[in-house]
């Protein structure tokens, strides 16, 4: 497992775990970014800026603070 | 049916069908948060009347998903006889059936509809509506809200839902694990997807969110978006407004009240006290001029150049990439939505403030509001008035302001406990902005500008006469001129011009003109009128959004920083010589 941050841009990775509290973690998952969903990485604006992901099957993308975006967890290979 | 309430998640267009719904005109962008507060309208439904109500989007009803309580609030008070309808993005079916889950088990009759169903194929998603109506036990209409396809069959679907609660009410899933279990399996049944490669457009959208080319667009956007302000309003009040207003409107009334002879009290209250319809002051020449010539122009350039930057998607966009930026400030780059709607009316951006979570965000943004990004009106007298002076007198003002609102910003971030939540927002598809909806925007925003503002100026003209008449000015002068003068370098009659500006800004820029102040001067008294106090408008949005701890503390922030800003400028020119 690394976090999402690490991830290759534009590879689709499964996520296996969200590192946070019950809040975060409801915010995630209210968008679709749970345990077994399959996102994608689409841009990194900058060493300290928010990233941008997109969820399998939906049509919006979701920018993400750094901080946040380091705790979701996703598969090592492209699956 | 007595009311039918709309909810949904953040930007699946329940504004949109809201309008469509009732015939109200109703601001709707492509952004989460564009709503923030409930707004109320009627329809008629199988001949009978019925009030609609349009809620702030949220993704959930339990509280970490609502940045405020007002959609939850209504929707957990639901009276016999109200209808739900649920509005849903049918390009992101998976996603909200978390919410029309939770909606279902309140057990009020509901219906959804499943909107943005044109964007839905292209995008190689299909959805069998049937089938999803059948899965939740509910009628499911697709429909486009922006266009209007679709809502007769809604409109004919609600007016045969029955009164009755539906009995038993669908039990919400208690564990998540057993909630996804259930949307996965609605998922798996109703939607088609098929894979598709990304478009040529797409990777070129793509450009604008990705280093080091998302700098790039957002440079290029902000010069661009100014310059045709710039450039379009010039050249409306320079061929047509002006003038205008000179050779036609001015003659006119000159010649309608001939008959009063000079030195009138009522000559001098409707006509002023000169032939410069900047300097004169009379209710009838500066009264209308400044917001009908001076400043009208701005207003619609600028709400033009706004409604594509909200509607293309591409205000989100420039949030995200500024996310950095504002964090310095204690903020996080979702701040960039007040900061832009700021710069139109203050009113709206202060509003605004409501899609931040904190209170502590909310007086940062305030606050940052008030100092850094002068309102349209003020924006377009500094242009006229200071920029008599030269480019580097409008420069100064702007620069002034700009560093005066970073400073304070990196001191309140200091100061405040806390720091910035980090940003989570979603990115809706980019989409072509369709003229008529920019146009109807644009007509409702400069409306409420006239209605509010062209009275309020008016009405500060008016009061400034009277003062003068009966001698107010002369006592305002005595109290306020000496710390004018001492402080800021500044005539001692000024004092007259920072009172009238807590009416309207626009107006106390133009109050300048007859003092003929010298450039460093100019910019000083541009600056601190700014700065100093927010209009009264703005000032009672403030007081009903925030503690009233918080409002005075944004207040004395607001004229510390006018201090300050002032007698830096002050020094330092004077120091350029």
């Amino acid at each position: 497992m690394i976090p999402l941050t690490a991830h290759r841009r534009g590879v689709p990775a499964t996520v296996m775990e969200l590192r946070g509290g019950h809040a975060m973690r409801s915010r995630l998952e209210a968008l679709g970014i749970r345990e077994g969903k399959r996102i994608t990485l689409v841009s990194v604006l900058g060493r300290h800026g928010p990233v941008i992901l997109q969820v399998e099957g939906s049509s919006t993308q979701i920018a993400v603070g750094r901080g946040m975006a380091g705790r979701i967890l996703v598969s090592e290979h492209a699956a | 049916m007595k009311r039918l309430i709309l909810a949904g998640n953040p930007n699946v267009g329940k504004s949109a069908l809201f309008a469509r719904l009732t015939g109200l005109d109703i601001i709707a962008s492509n952004y989460p948060g564009t709503t923030v507060a409930y707004s109320r309208g009627t329809t008629v439904i199988g001949g009978r009347r019925i009030t609609v109500i349009d809620t702030p989007g949220v993704y959930c009803l339990e509280p970490v998903c609502a940045a405020d309580q007002v959609t939850a609030d209504i929707l957990r008070s639901l009276d016999p006889g109200d209808v739900v309808l649920n509005v849903m993005d049918a390009t992101n079916l998976e996603r909200s059936l978390t919410l029309t889950l939770q909606l279902l088990a309140l057990g009020a009759p509901t219906v959804i509809a499943l909107n943005k169903w044109d964007l839905a194929e292209p995008r190689g998603i299909a959805i069998d509506a049937a089938a999803l109506s059948e899965e939740l036990g509910v009628p499911a209409v697709p429909v486009v809200g922006v266009s209007g396809a679709g809502i007769r069959e809604l409109v004919a679907t609600l007016a045969r839902v029955p009164e009755k609660p539906r009995q038993p009410p669908r039990t919400f899933p208690e564990t998540k694990e057993a909630r996804w279990e259930l949307i996965g399996r609605i998922t798996a049944r109703v939607q088609r997807l098929s894979h598709r490669h990304p478009t040529f457009a797409e990777g070129l959208q793509e450009l604008t969110i990705r280093m080091p080319w998302a700098a790039l667009f957002a440079i290029v956007a902000a010069a661009l978006s100014f310059w045709i302000i710039r450039t379009s309003a010039e050249w409306f009040i320079g061929s047509v407004a002006d003038p205008l207003f000179m050779d036609g409107f001015l003659p006119f009334i000159n010649r309608l009240f001939a008959g009063l002879p000079d030195g009138h009290w009522l000559r001098l209250l409707l006509l002023g006290s000169s032939g410069s319809p900047m300097e004169s002051f009379g209710v009838l020449t500066t009264g209308l001029y400044v917001p009908l010539v001076a400043v009208l122009p701005y207003i619609v350039a600028f709400n033009l150049v706004l409604a594509v930057l909200e509607d293309s998607g591409y205000l989100v966009r420039l949030a995200v990439v500024l996310d950095r930026y504002f964090h310095v400030l204690g903020l996080h780059g979702y701040a960039a939505v007040p900061f832009v709607l700021g710069m139109g009316c203050k009113v709206p951006g202060v509003l605004a403030t409501r899609i931040l979570e904190t209170e502590r965000e909310k007086m940062i943004a305030m606050s940052l509001i008030l100092l850094m990004t002068p309102c349209m009106p003020q924006s377009a007298m500094i242009l006229s008035v200071v920029g008599e002076h030269g480019w580097q007198a409008v420069a100064a003002v702007f620069g002034t302001l700009a560093l005066t609102g970073l400073a304070a910003g990196l001191l309140l971030n200091r100061l405040l406990k806390g720091s910035a939540p980090e940003l989570f927002v979603e990115i809706p598809p980019y989409q072509a902005p369709s003229p008529l909806s920019l146009l109807k925007k644009t007509v409702m925003r400069v409306r409420s500008f006239i209605a509010e503002a062209v009275p309020m100026i008016i009405a500060g003209i008016a009061a400034v006469s009277v003062l003068e008449l009966v001698g107010g000015i002369r006592l305002l002068t005595r109290v306020f001129g000496p710390p004018l003068t001492a402080i800021l370098d500044l005539p001692p009659e000024l004092a007259v011009v920072m009172v009238s500006g807590f009416l309207r800004k626009d107006v106390s820029i133009a109050l300048l003109v007859p003092f003929n102040l010298g450039a460093g001067q100019a910019v000083v008294a541009a600056v601190v009128l700014v700065v100093y106090l927010p209009c009264v408008a703005t000032f009672t949005t403030m007081a009903r959004e925030l503690r009233p701890r918080t409002v005075i503390a944004v207040l004395a922030i607001g004229l510390a920083a006018a201090t300050a800003a002032g007698v830096a400028v002050r020094v330092l020119l004077s120091a350029a010589g």
